[in-house]
């Protein structure tokens, strides 16, 4: 908001560095919180007057005709990763005085993005964001005039909307680079369902890095994002597969070959390596816990917001933000089994004594 | 038999309930307000018709009506008799016993032109017209308008551009060559053209089979246009949905009896398979639901390794493994190299790089038969034009690939023969006086059930069928898939080739997908894998820009 600077719309801030108070007493002072000494609600509401602030913010919307809303259209609010997005942009848009209203897409239809968009336009946004979007989704968008800038949370760039996300291919090749370097020349990717546009990133970016390292050409497993469909994987194995590492789309997944792995008697990372992607704040408590890549929700969530609010206000933006990864390396991975059988000649299945915490690829790009 | 008119006739208001079907409702209500008049006696009514062929019956014992402003759909399997229905109204086959019964006058047709003078026209699957010549010319060839100087080109046209204006055809160029038009578009002609002579029956025969979804959309907004001005129209399509999107009637026959009518909208899809079938709708459901269980690597040794396999301007080079007992699926759009990729690997075409190994042991090309003599066939996406010998006999067709395995000094004995073909035909339930049939009588669907035989009998270690349920009916299609599965299970590794992803899916182990010419990734089928996830692959290699 400090940056803003057009004299006609004064800001809370505003009118709290002229009063010399903080933007939370001016607050207090709006909103007849007690406690507040008599003098300084005096002097911040003389300075209100003295600005012509209109802290009611229906007047303003219909002064300004803005309504210092976003709109969040989210496709499926039951996963960890789109609820991470969603919530960083509620705290960025909050630290920016905005105020977010989000809608979740149904999976059957009931409520698509048609229907979305009249209802988030409805209530009035200065901007929309669409979080971890399916490609029909951003189809149906780009038939719908929306009116209000638009920012698609999604990995490669848009011609008609402006995208904000972390750097998924990036990230991939970190894990795919981290799985190699350990010696994994065969890896498993279970991929998140392909019509979503973050997993058929993630798919076609494993293809490719495993295709540069000289990784073996196998087929792909397509799963649904949930650590129940990578238990049931696991669990309807006969044997141990030939692959040493299993590459999960995302760390629900990753949490369900663990589990499956622990039943099944495999041990992970001797016998399996497992990495996942997000790095929600629990796959650092996995047992064993989890290699993986940190997405950086809040920083994607500042960056939506900055974004959407310099296009509401009609600046120069780029059509396309990337947000930096981070490798965590933790202890799911190790020298692939088929390696590490090599000193001792143990078989079928050598215990490891521990994971060797292997060469660590830098925990930052 | 004599017709009545006044004895009440089965119209379609008597039968119909007054409310509209949910899914087409607006459609519908205007047809039913057509229909609305004073009861329609049928117009064409086929009774008690017999058709013998021979070796086998054909019709036998059919009935069915025609109604003016009524789709009829007829179904059944390949060679229940649906295209003798069609033959026999147009005069092509004459009916051994029965009747043909128009206006309440029975008639006798005895060629196309009869049929055509009775106001019946049809258009077939292979659209009949004349290439070089314009659309104006095609749609009125025969019946140009001839002045005094010969034919009056002027008004020719201008009648041409009327009748496609009565179709809501009019944005079609009158004047360009019809080679340079697109296969729907010229089948739309061919509609137009058959129209020219008024006819009040109109015949089509699967007009659908080479359309998109929007072109279907077009054709049906003709039939529609045509059926609201009367016209009886029997409509063949193996496409379900079309069917039930289309007619406002179905007669279903089974090995050339009638085996029931029913209104469209009354008669549910799982209800009218099974009773084209004859039997259970439960052994379709059956073989889906078996591969919908998670995949893992295979069990069986590897039989087949293709490294490096690539043809320049045909296929990038690519590497593949099969492993006995496997199905594996080539899925892609027309054009994306999955059957080029499926000649190279069966040794059918020249490669210009990369090596094939059949268990371990490299197959040289040496010409087409390559393959064989590693126990590898290849059953082309043309059955037609490299499959089938239509002049040849279903035995002969069936043992025309283990003869020239065993090379033709070494005659297969009498006796294997008849064992070989009797099993075949058992086992696709073919009809067992098929043997000596000339291939080209058949149905498409049986044709292709004595190609897959013919490859069978040379007990192939690797199957290759590039497109084998192609122009099959459902029934037919079930049933070869149910073979190739039960095949699979025998420790024969499939590759199988399909363009109806949906076919790839429900029966496919691991799936192979290929775009513009390379192998863009590979899939193990599962509960996550569904026609969905395929497209989406090749969407995201396109739009992704990698």
């Amino acid at each position: 908001m400090s940056e803003q600077t057009t004299p006609e719309k004064p800001n809370i801030r505003q009118v709290a560095a002229i009063a010399g108070v903080s933007h939370m007493t001016v607050s207090r002072v709006l909103n007849d919180y007690p406690n507040i000494k008599e003098s300084t609600r005096r002097h911040v509401l003389e300075v209100i007057e003295e600005l012509n602030y209109r802290p009611n913010s229906a007047a303003r919307a219909l002064a300004s005709q803005r309504t210092r809303r976003i709109g969040v259209m989210i496709e499926s609010a039951a996963h960890l990763g789109p609820n991470s997005t969603l919530r960083a942009v509620e705290d960025a848009a909050r630290d920016a005085g905005y105020s977010v209203t989000s809608v979740p897409l149904s999976e059957g239809g009931a409520m698509g993005p048609q229907d979305a968009v009249d209802h988030l336009t409805a209530q009035g946004i200065d901007a929309l964001c669409v979080v971890a979007p399916r490609s029909s989704s951003v189809a149906a968008l780009r038939k719908i005039t929306i009116g209000v800038p638009v920012c698609v949370v999604k990995a490669n760039s848009d011609p008609h909307f402006l995208t904000v996300s972390v750097d998924q291919q990036g990230g991939t090749d970190l894990l795919v680079d981290h799985l190699a370097e350990l010696g994994h020349r065969d890896v498993l990717h279970l991929a998140g369902p392909l019509d979503w546009l973050d997993a058929r990133t993630r798919e076609r970016q494993f293809n490719a890095r495993a295709r540069e390292w000289g990784l073996r050409d196998r087929p792909i497993v397509v799963g649904d994002w949930t650590a129940d469909f990578a238990y049931d994987f696991v669990r309807s194995m006969k044997k141990l597969p030939d692959y040493t590492a299993i590459f999960a789309a995302n760390d629900e997944m990753a949490l369900g070959l663990l589990h499956g792995f622990y039943d099944m008697g495999v041990d992970v990372p001797t016998q399996m390596s497992v990495v996942g992607f997000d790095d929600q704040p629990l796959a650092a408590h996995f047992i064993p816990p989890l290699t993986t890549v940190r997405q950086n929700f809040a920083a994607v969530g500042v960056k939506v917001v900055e974004v959407l609010k310099a296009a509401a206000e009609g600046l120069e933006i780029p059509q396309r933000t990337t947000v930096g990864v981070d490798l965590k390396v933790r202890a799911s991975t190790a020298v692939p089994r088929t390696l590490a059988q090599i000193p001792s000649v143990q078989i079928p299945s050598v215990q490891m004594p521990s994971a060797q915490p292997m060469p660590r690829r830098g925990e930052t790009l | 038999m004599t017709y009545q008119p006044d004895a009440t006739p089965q119209t379609p208001q008597a039968q119909q309930p007054q409310q509209a079907h949910p899914t087409d409702h607006l459609d519908r209500l205007h047809h039913l307000q057509q229909d609305d008049q004073p009861q329609q006696a049928p117009l064409v009514e086929i009774r008690d018709v017999t058709v013998r062929y021979p070796g086998t019956i054909a019709l036998n014992g059919v009935d069915v009506d025609l109604y003016p402003g009524e789709v009829h759909a007829i179904m059944g399997q390949n060679g229940a008799g649906k295209s003798t229905l069609v033959r026999v109204l147009n005069g092509v086959d004459q009916p051994d016993s029965g009747s043909i019964v128009i206006d309440g006058q029975e008639v006798v047709l005895r060629s196309p032109a009869d049929a055509l003078a009775a106001g019946i026209a049809v258009v077939f699957q292979d659209i009949h017209l004349g290439p070089t010549l314009t659309v104006a010319e095609n749609v009125m060839l025969g019946r140009e308008v001839r002045g005094r100087f010969g034919i009056d080109w002027k008004e020719t046209s201008r009648r041409a551009a009327a009748q496609l204006a009565e179709l809501g055809l009019d944005d079609i160029d009158l004047d360009a060559r019809l080679s340079r038009l697109s296969p729907p578009i010229q089948q739309l002609v061919a509609i137009a053209r058959a129209m020219v002579a008024r006819p009040r029956v109109l015949l089509l025969d699967e007009p659908t089979s080479s359309l998109e979804v929007a072109e279907v959309k077009r054709l049906f907004a003709v039939i529609r246009r045509l059926r609201d001005k009367g016209v009886a129209i029997l409509f063949i399509s193996h496409f379900l949905e079309q069917v039930y999107a289309i007619s406002d009637r179905m007669t279903v026959l089974r090995d050339g009896v009638k085996v029931g009518e029913y209104l469209t909208h009354e008669i549910d899809r799982a209800d009218l398979i099974s009773r084209m079938l004859g039997e259970d709708i439960e052994s379709l459901q059956r073989l889906g639901s078996e591969r919908r269980a998670h995949q893992h690597d295979p069990d069986g040794p590897e039989v087949l390794r293709a490294e490096k396999l690539g043809l320049s301007g045909q296929v990038e080079p690519t590497d593949f493994t099969l492993n006995a007992g496997e199905i594996v699926g080539f899925a892609g759009l027309r054009g994306s190299g999955r059957s080029e990729l499926a000649a190279l690997l069966g040794r059918v075409w020249r490669a210009d790089s990369g090596v094939v190994l059949v268990e371990g042991r490299e197959v040289t090309f040496a010409g087409p038969g390559s393959g064989l003599r590693h126990r590898m066939a290849l059953s082309s996406e043309n059955r037609i034009e490299e499959g089938i010998i239509g002049g040849l006999s279903v035995r002969d067709n069936m043992l025309l690939a283990l003869q020239s395995v065993r090379g033709w000094r070494d005659p297969i004995s009498q006796s294997e023969a008849e064992e070989t073909v009797n099993w075949y035909i058992d086992l696709f339930g073919l009809a067992p006086a098929a043997a000596n049939t000339l291939a080209r009588d058949l149905s498409g669907g049986s044709q292709q059930k004595v190609l897959l035989a013919r490859w069978l009998a040379t007990r192939p270690k690797i199957l290759i069928l590039d497109e084998p349920t192609r122009g099959v009916d459902i029934a037919a299609k079930v049933q070869i898939q149910q073979q190739i599965a039960r095949l699979a299970d025998t420790g024969i590794a499939v590759i199988f080739i399909s363009s109806e992803l949906e076919e790839v899916v429900r029966l496919c182990d691991r799936i192979v997908v290929l775009k513009d010419r390379e192998k863009i990734g590979e899939l193990l089928n599962g509960p996550g894998v569904s026609v969905d996830t395929i497209v989406e692959m090749i969407a995201a290699a396109n739009e992704d820009g990698f």
